[in-house]
């Protein structure tokens, strides 16, 4: 898809919690053999604190993002959460972020659930209601704190962590642009979560080839052939990562070599953030790239549904890097956890009360 | 029974607890925080509403072990005075930081974090705390 005018990235912004908890403390908690874990790429992940939620990180990955954007906040005309892990079942996330960031009433906005994608179908979303003229800009959060049962495969990756962006028309002060974009969605029962169930199930045989890999090619593939790119045009090319190995498998077999992967490939340092996940990795590559140059996002959700984008780095960007954490000093400031407070963070232990 | 929260009370003070939006007058310039209908400096009634900067340093703090029935997920609670760069003193909660590391002079700045909640059904009360930068 190629939106009528060009709309691009004013500001962007990440938030990652500090607490960390290493995958063997928890490997060697329920029992699994020493570096079972090995093969997901992933040493430690992050663990929101105690009153840390969805909410609370989508406002400080937003209230980077809107640093970085240097716009007044209240010319934001639209705002955005992408969760699988909202913290009420009915009551928006986006009316706490929006009024704490004191963006409200004059705004449109809702909290979008594709499981890890949510926030992919935000920036497409918003990507048209810039380009059609309705609004200027909007403000696109994935946020989760993602859940996982103890003791489940699922609990050494699954962590906490936030991404924004502030989406404009393409303009002086944007810092990159969409290229174009293509989706490929289908019914794929990988992974899901019932009503009040508090963990989710996965569908073990569909995980990886007919959901993440298949969905991410045709994306991937379906964006290069429309808007007649190689792998060789990108400089970047960031992936949905629940994992550390996923990303780089589907790399080699998008034809991608591993140099373009490694500057967005954040999970193996904090663990699988769901809906903030490609756009972390997004984040990073924007701290480190240069005008100029081509890079290939692909968010992927459960259930399933994959986006790709083609980004192009703008003049300008340098001088935004520093002006809110980066996502290194983000990933450097942390403080270890043993399983104990990792187990009361996550709400596994709480006191009883009558 | 435990812990209920006000809703009508959480709501009020929704600019208050959001945004650190104070009360300042118009006559000394004395800022109150939390916001103040009525000047307790020189008792004018003429007040009108500014956001905090929410950047500032710890003046002093207590440490909180023994919490109120609905907290004890959040104990240790680390309570502070922070002095913002406006000059105005303000209560808060401190976070993300260990009760032993926590130190007179440190520079901390504002984080939008969850208060507390009312059971699981109840409402979630979001509030500004303090983390160290
Ligand atoms: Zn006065």
């Amino acid at each position: 898809m190629r939106p009528a005018r060009d709309v691009g990235i004013v500001g962007w912004g990440a938030c990652i919690p500090k607490f960390r908890i290493k995958c063997s403390e928890i490997g060697k908690t329920w029992g699994f053999p020493p570096e079972y874990h090995g093969g997901l790429i992933v040493s430690e992940k992050t663990v929101a604190n105690i009153d840390e939620d969805t909410t609370t990180m989508g406002w400080e990955a937003a209230k980077n993002a809107l640093v970085r954007a240097k716009i007044n906040p209240e010319e934001v005309e639209a705002i955005y959460v992408g969760t699988e892990s909202k913290p009420y079942a009915v009551k928006p996330s986006i009316t706490v972020i929006a009024e704490a960031l004191g963006i409200t009433p004059k705004i449109l906005g809702a909290d979008l659930e594709f499981a890890c994608r949510a926030a992919s179908e935000a920036l497409e979303a918003s990507i048209g209601l810039i380009s059609s003229g309705m609004i200027k800009y909007s403000l696109v959060i994935g946020s989760d704190t993602a859940q996982a049962s103890p003791g489940d495969v699922l609990e050494f990756t699954a962590s906490s962590g936030a991404a924004a962006f502030v989406l404009g028309p393409r303009g002086e002060n944007t810092v990159a642009y969409f290229e174009g974009s293509y989706s490929y969605i289908t019914d794929t029962p990988d992974f899901w979560r019932r009503q009040l169930a508090p963990y989710p199930m996965h569908g073990e045989q569909f995980t990886g080839d007919p959901a993440y890999f298949a969905h991410i090619i045709a994306a991937a593939k379906g964006l290069m052939n429309k808007l007649g790119l190689r792998p060789s045009d990108f400089d970047y090319a960031v992936f949905h990562q629940p994992n550390g190995r996923f990303p780089l498998k589907v790399s080699v077999k998008l034809g991608f070599p591993k140099e373009k992967i490694l500057p967005g490939l954040i999970t193996p340092m904090i663990g699988n953030t769901y809906n903030a996940s490609a756009l972390i990795g997004l984040c990073a590559v924007l701290e480190e790239a240069k005008p100029g140059q081509r890079i290939l996002l692909v968010p992927f959700g459960s259930g399933a549904g994959a986006d790709a984008y083609s980004v192009i780095v703008e003049d300008g960007i340098e001088e935004k890097v520093h002006l809110a954490p980066t996502v290194k000093e983000l990933i450097e400031d942390k403080i270890y956890i043993n399983y104990t407070y990792y187990a009361k963070f996550r709400g596994l232990i709480s006191k009883f009360s009558f | 029974m435990s812990m209920k929260i006000s809703v009508p009370r959480v709501w009020r003070e929704i600019k208050a607890h959001y945004l650190l939006e104070a009360t300042v007058c118009n006559k000394c310039g004395k800022i109150h925080y939390p916001p103040r209908p009525i000047c307790d400096n020189c008792g004018n009634r003429n007040l009108f509403r500014r956001k905090l900067s929410g950047e500032g340093e710890v003046l002093t703090y207590t440490i909180q072990y023994i919490v109120l029935e609905g907290y004890r997920e959040y104990a240790p609670i680390v309570f502070a005075i922070v002095k913002l760069k406006e000059g105005v003193k303000i209560l808060a909660q401190l976070t993300d930081v260990e009760p032993e590391n926590v130190k007179i002079g440190m520079r901390v700045k504002a984080v939008l974090r969850k208060i507390c909640e009312d059971e699981n059904i109840g409402l979630i009360k979001y509030g500004i705390k303090f983390k160290p930068v």
